[in-house]
C-alpha cells in the first residue's frame, strides 16, 4: 500500500506539475549558488566561480530529466504491482500526447479499415446464403453460343420450362419467375409495387417457407385460381402494419382482387435486381409474389429456378439439363439449337461480378492496416530511441530488463486496445454506412454486419506487430550501461544502431506500400474518368425519367403475330406527351423503351435490303438493340441526330413503316454508302413482315454500362412497333432548368388522363449514370481513401525517421556550419537522405503495383495496369510528400547555432 | 593526489543515509560532506545526487522539507526517517561483509 505522503506527493506531482518544477529549480540552483560562494571563498572571482561551479554541477538539463524520472517512477510499494506498471505507462502516455494520440489514430484507422472491408466481404462472398441448402439451387439460363450479346445470361422459354418440370432426374424441383409491376389499390393514390410471377414450386425451389400462411399450390397456377399474392415481410410491415389478420384478406393488384394467402421469411426479397442479370429488369428488392403457369409462345422473359436433389454436383445438374434440351429438340424441331440452357450456383449468380471489387478493396485494407502497424512500430522504435536514457536509469535504479519490458508491454497494449477500441467504432459506424449509402448494385448489402472476429484479428495482429517491433528493440535498449547513458546524457547514442537501421528499412516498407495503394487508386480515378468523361451518346443534366405500367385490363395488348399497340394506349401515350409538353419548362418530352442505362435492354433478329451478303453477323451477333421510340426522343434524351429526320406524328399505324439507326449500324450495314431509305424488316429474310425505310441516323448511345463498346441500333416509333411487351412505358424528359421540380406538374397532368396510373421508378439522367457507375465510384472513392491514408502515413513515418537523423548530427551540422558548410548544403543532406529513403520504397512500391495490379484490371476501363500518365502522378505526388516530411528537419539542421551544438558535445 | 574515484553504483544512497544519520543536511552539503569524510577520495556526481536523494525520498527513508539556511538562502533539507536509520543499520551489514570478502578476496596469496 502506498503511503499517505506518496499518494499526497503523487496527487501534487499530478495536479500541480508548474510548482514541481520549480522546486527542482530552486533546489538545483541553490546548489550552484553555494558552490559559487565556497569557490569566491578559495579565491576565485565571482564570474570564474560562478562558471567553476556551473561545470562542475554538469549538463542541469539532464539532472532535471533523471529527477523527473525518479518522480514518475512508481515508489518501492505499488512497484510490483501490475497495477502500479499500468497506472505508470497511462502516465506516460498522457505526457506524450502527440505520439500516443498519432499512434493510437493510426491503428485506428488501420483497424477500422480492414474490418469494415472483411465484413463486407465476408457479408457479401463468405456468409451462407439465408436459404435451406442453397448449395443446391441453380438458376437456369438460356445458353445461346451463337448468340453473344455480351451479356451471358438469357431467358429460358415456357415450353422448355413445362419439359424440365416433367422429365427432370437430377432436380427435386424447377421453378420459373419473371417480373412483374402492379399498381395497388384503386384509388386516389395508387402505388405500384414490384411484383414477381412464379410457378408454384418457387419457394420450394429456393428453399424458403413463408413466415404467415403458406405456398402457393400446382392448382394456383391455372387461370382462375391465381388470383393469390404472397407479401414480403417488408411490404406486410410498410403497408399492413404486421398485421397477421390479413392473411385470407383481399387487395386489389392492377385493378384485380387478389387473395393475401401468405408473408415471406424477413429479409426475404428474392429476386433482387442486383443479385440478377441487369437485363431481366428484376426489382430492386421484390415486394409481392403471384403464381403462374409458364407462358408459352411470344418472346420469353423467363427465368430458371431449380433444386438439385442431394449430392448431385453441378458437372450432373448440366448434363440432366443438356439431356432435356436434346428431349425437346426432338418435340419441337423447329426450334433446335435454341432449348440450350446453363446453370449458375445461386451463389454465383448473386455474388456476380463484385467479387474482384470486393476481394482488392480487401487487399487495400490489409495492405493499409499493415502500414499502419509499420507506422506504429516505427513511432514505438522512435519513442525507444529518445527514451534510452530514461530506461538507462530505470535500469539503474533496480528495475530488471522483464520489468522494463513490461512497462513497455504494458504501454503498447493500451495504445493498441485503445485503437482496437476507437477502430471498431469506427469499423461498426461503417459498416451501416456502407448499409445505408453503399453502391445500389452491390448484391447483398442486407447481409453486410460487423465481423466481430475480423475486429479482434486486426487487434491481435496489431499487438503482434507492436510486440515484435517494440519489445525486442526494447529489451535491447535496456541492457545499456547506465554509466555509458548517463555521460552521453542520451544524445550521442550511434546513428547507426541496429533499431536505427530497422527504423529505416522499415520506412521504406511504409512508402512501397503506400505507393502500391496510390497506384491503385490512381488507376481507378483513371478509370473512372473515362467511364464518366466518356460520350454517352446522350446528355445526362437536366434530363428527367419515369415509368407508367398501364394495367391489362383497361389497356389490352394483341397477341402476335398481327399484334399492333392498342388503340387506347396509342390515345393514351399522345395524350400524356402533348399534356406534358405543354408544361411550362419543359423542353421536349418523348417516350422510349428501353431508356438508357435502365437495366433491360431489347433487342431483335432483323434482314437488311440492299447490304452485302456476305456481311454475315455483326462481330458474331445476328441481332441489333431494338428500342421503341415516339417522336422527339433524341431531342428529349440529348442525342444527336447524324442525318435524315425524326419520326413526326403522321409516322402512324397505316402509314408506311420507318426507322432510325445508329451509326453503327449504318456502317456495319452499308459502309461509304448513304443509308437514308435502305430498307429493312424485322424477323429472317422469309419473314411477311412489313419493310421499314431508314429515315435518320443517330449517334451511338451507351445503353448497359458506361464502359461497353457500341453495338447496332435500330429505333421503331411506338405505332408501329410489332412487338407486344409494351404495357410499361418510360417517359423521357427534357427540362430547361433543375428536372426534379417538374415531378409534380407532371403527376398532375398524367392523372388528368387517367388518374389511376402512377408514376413509378422516378430518376433523372443523372442519376441513371451514377448508378451505372455505382460500384466503380464505391471502389474508387474507397480506394483513393486508403491511398490517401497511406501516404499520409508514409509522411509521418518519413518525418519522424529524417527529423531524428537531423536530430542526432545536430553536432555534426555545427561543425560543418563552424567549417563553412552554407544552410543550403545542410538542407540539401538532409533532402538527400529522405529522397534516399522515399526512391526505395518508390521503386519497390511500383513493383509491387505492376504484380498486384493484375487484381485491379478487370475493373479498370481504357487504362492500363502500367498506365504511365497514373505512374508520373503518384511519384510527383510521392517526391511532394517526400519534400514536404523533410522540409522542416531540414531548416532545423540548416539552423543549428554551431556553438550550441559544440558545446552540448 | 589521484583523480576522485567515481562512486560504486548503489553505494550513493548508503554513503546518504550515513552523512544524514549525522543530522539534517541540504544537497550541496550533502556532497560536501562526502567528500569532506573520504578525504576527498570520493566524489558525488550531481547527476546522481539528486535522483537519489528524491529517490529515498519517495521510498520513505529520508524526509525533505524547505527550511532557510544560515545563509538566508531557501534550501531543502534532508532528515533520515525512521525506515532510513533501518535500511541503514542493515546495508551497513550488508556492505561490511561485501567489503571484507572483496578483502579477503583481494589478500588471498
Amino acid at each position: 500500500m502506498p503511503t499517505l505522503r506518496e499518494i499526497l506527493r503523487n496527487l501534487r506531482l499530478l495536479l500541480t506539475p508548474g510548482a514541481v518544477e520549480e522546486d527542482l529549480n530552486d533546489e538545483l540552483r541553490a546548489h550552484i549558488e553555494m558552490q559559487t560562494e565556497l569557490n569566491i571563498g578559495r579565491g576565485m572571482s565571482a564570474e570564474a566561480a560562478r562558471a567553476k561551479a556551473e561545470r562542475d554541477f554538469g549538463p542541469i538539463a539532464s539532472v532535471k530529466e533523471a529527477l523527473h524520472t525518479v518522480h514518475s517512477t512508481p515508489s518501492a510499494p505499488i512497484r510490483d504491482s501490475l497495477g502500479g506498471d499500468l497506472h505508470f505507462a497511462l502516465r506516460s502516455l498522457a505526457r506524450h500526447r502527440v505520439y500516443s494520440g498519432v499512434t493510437v489514430l493510426v491503428l485506428a484507422l488501420g483497424i477500422a479499415a480492414t474490418t469494415l472491408m472483411f465484413s463486407v466481404v465476408s457479408g457479401v462472398l463468405l456468409r451462407p446464403l439465408a436459404f435451406a441448402h442453397p448449395e443446391q439451387v441453380v438458376l437456369i439460363w438460356g445458353s445461346y453460343p451463337t448468340l453473344d450479346l455480351g451479356f451471358s445470361e438469357q431467358p429460358i422459354d415456357g415450353m422448355l420450362v413445362n419439359t424440365l418440370r416433367e422429365h427432370r432426374r437430377a432436380f427435386s424441383s424447377i421453378s420459373a419467375f419473371v417480373p412483374r409491376l402492379y399498381n395497388l389499390g384503386n384509388t386516389a393514390s395508387p402505388e405500384r409495387l414490384n411484383g414477381v410471377q412464379v410457378t408454384s414450386e418457387f419457394f420450394t425451389s429456393i428453399g424458403v417457407r413463408p413466415a404467415l400462411g403458406r405456398a402457393f399450390t400446382s392448382a394456383e397456377e391455372t387461370p382462375g385460381k391465381d388470383h393469390v399474392v404472397i407479401l414480403s415481410w417488408a411490404l406486410w410491415q410498410q403497408r399492413f402494419g404486421g398485421d397477421p389478420k390479413v392473411i385470407g384478406t383481399t387487395i386489389t393488384l392492377n385493378a384485380e382482387p387478389y387473395t393475401i394467402i401468405g408473408v415471406g421469411p424477413e429479409g426475404f426479397a428474392f429476386p433482387r435486381g442486383a443479385e440478377m442479370p441487369g437485363d431481366f429488369q428484376m426489382p430492386e428488392a421484390t415486394q409481392l409474389w403471384t403464381p403462374m403457369k409458364p407462358p408459352v409462345g411470344g418472346p420469353s422473359e423467363l427465368a430458371g429456378i431449380a433444386r438439385a436433389n442431394p449430392g448431385i454436383t453441378l458437372a450432373q445438374a448440366q448434363a440432366d439439363l443438356d439431356r432435356m434440351s436434346r428431349m425437346q429438340d426432338e418435340l419441337y424441331p423447329q426450334g433446335r439449337g435454341w432449348w440450350n440452357t446453363r446453370a449458375t450456383p445461386l451463389r454465383t449468380q448473386v455474388v456476380g461480378d463484385v467479387t474482384t471489387m470486393l476481394v482488392s478493396l480487401f487487399a487495400a485494407a490489409s495492405v493499409l492496416l499493415m502500414i499502419a502497424c509499420v507506422n506504429a512500430a516505427q513511432l514505438l522504435l522512435a519513442r525507444l530511441q529518445s527514451r534510452r536514457h530514461e530506461l538507462a536509469i530505470r535500469a539503474a535504479l533496480g528495475a530488471s530488463t522483464a520489468r522494463i519490458a513490461r512497462v513497455l508491454l504494458i504501454e503498447a497494449m493500451l495504445i493498441t486496445s485503445i485503437a482496437g477500441a476507437l477502430g471498431i467504432v469506427g469499423g461498426v459506424f461503417g459498416v451501416s454506412a456502407v448499409r445505408t449509402l453503399g453502391p445500389a448494385r452491390l448484391p447483398r448489402l442486407a447481409d453486410i454486419t460487423f465481423d466481430w472476429r475480423v475486429g479482434a484479428a486486426a487487434i491481435g495482429l496489431t499487438i503482434a506487430a507492436g510486440v515484435l517491433f517494440g519489445l525486442l528493440p526494447a529489451m535491447r535498449a535496456s541492457r545499456v550501461h547506465l554509466a555509458d547513458a548517463l555521460r552521453q546524457g542520451g544524445r550521442k547514442t550511434a546513428g547507426d544502431t541496429p533499431s536505427v537501421r530497422l527504423r529505416r528499412v522499415l520506412v521504406a516498407a511504409e512508402v512501397a506500400l503506400s505507393v502500391m495503394l496510390a497506384i491503385g487508386s490512381g488507376l481507378l480515378v483513371r478509370s473512372l474518368a473515362h467511364e464518366l468523361g466518356g460520350d454517352l451518346g446522350f446528355s445526362a443534366p437536366h434530363g428527367l425519367t419515369f415509368e407508367v405500367t398501364l394495367p391489362p385490363l383497361h389497356y389490352p395488348e394483341k397477341q402476335l403475330p398481327t399484334s399492333m399497340l392498342h388503340p387506347k394506349a396509342v390515345a393514351f401515350i399522345s395524350d400524356a406527351l402533348d399534356r406534358i409538353r405543354a408544361i411550362p419548362g419543359v423542353k421536349a418530352v418523348a417516350i422510349g423503351k428501353p431508356l438508357p442505362m435502365s437495366g433491360a435492354q431489347e433487342s431483335t433478329v432483323f434482314y437488311p435490303d440492299d447490304a452485302d451478303p456476305r456481311l454475315g453477323t455483326y462481330k458474331g451477333k445476328p441481332i441489333v438493340e431494338y428500342t421503341v421510340a415516339s417522336p422527339g426522343l433524341f431531342a428529349s434524351l440529348g442525342t444527336p441526330l447524324l442525318e435524315g429526320r425524326d419520326f413526326s406524328t403522321s409516322d402512324r399505324e397505316a402509314s408506311p413503316g420507318v426507322v432510325v439507326i445508329n451509326r453503327s449500324m449504318a456502317q456495319w450495314l452499308w459502309p461509304g454508302r448513304d443509308p437514308i431509305g435502305k430498307r429493312i424488316h424485322l424477323g429472317t429474310s422469309t419473314s411477311p413482315a412489313p419493310w421499314m425505310t431508314v429515315i435518320g441516323v443517330a449517334a451511338d448511345i451507351k445503353r448497359y454500362s458506361l464502359t461497353e463498346a457500341a453495338r447496332p441500333e435500330m429505333f421503331v416509333p411506338y405505332t408501329q412497333n410489332p412487338y407486344p411487351t409494351f404495357s410499361t412505358m418510360q417517359f423521357v424528359v427534357r427540362s430547361a432548368d433543375e428536372p426534379a421540380r417538374l415531378v409534380g406538374p407532371i403527376q398532375r397532368a398524367l392523372a388528368s388522363v387517367d388518374p389511376d396510373i402512377p408514376l413509378a421508378r422516378i430518376r433523372t439522367i443523372d442519376e441513371l449514370v451514377s448508378d451505372a457507375s455505382a460500384n466503380a465510384r464505391f471502389a474508387t472513392l474507397v480506394m483513393s481513401a486508403f491511398g490517401a491514408v497511406a501516404l499520409v502515413l508514409a509522411m509521418i513515418g518519413l518525418y519522424g525517421v529524417i527529423a531524428f537523423m537531423v536530430h542526432q548530427r545536430r553536432q555534426e551540422f555545427g561543425l560543418r556550419t563552424a567549417l563553412g558548410a552554407t544552410r543550403e548544403q545542410l538542407v540539401q543532406m538532409v533532402l538527400a537522405d529522405g529522397f534516399m529513403l522515399a526512391s526505395v520504397g518508390l521503386v519497390v512500391g511500383i513493383a509491387l503495383a505492376l504484380v498486384a495490379g493484375r487484381l485491379l484490371r478487370s475493373m479498370l476501363y481504357q487504362v492500363s495496369v502500367g498506365d504511365p500518365v497514373t505512374l508520373v502522378a503518384v511519384v510527383l505526388l510521392l517526391l511532394g510528400t517526400t519534400a514536404l516530411a523533410c522540409v522542416l528537419p531540414a531548416v532545423r539542421a540548416s539552423g543549428v547555432d554551431p556553438r550550441a551544438a559544440l558545446d552540448a558535445g | 593526489m589521484e583523480s576522485p574515484t567515481e562512486l560504486l553504483q548503489g553505494t550513493l544512497d548508503l554513503l546518504i543515509l550515513k552523512v544524514l544519520s549525522l543530522g539534517p543536511r541540504h544537497g550541496w552539503d550533502i556532497s560536501q560532506r562526502i567528500n569532506e569524510i573520504s578525504e576527498q577520495l570520493l566524489t558525488v556526481n550531481q547527476g546522481s545526487l539528486y535522483p537519489a536523494l528524491h529517490r529515498l525520498e519517495g521510498r520513505g527513508f529520508v524526509d525533505a522539507e524547505w527550511t532557510m539556511s544560515a545563509t538566508a538562502r531557501r534550501v531543502r533539507l534532508y532528515k533520515i526517517t525512521a525506515r532510513g536509520r533501518q535500511c541503514l543499520t542493515k546495508e551497513t551489514e550488508v556492505w561490511r561483509s561485501y567489503s571484507r570478502a572483496v578483502d579477503l578476496i583481494l589478500h588471498t596469496r
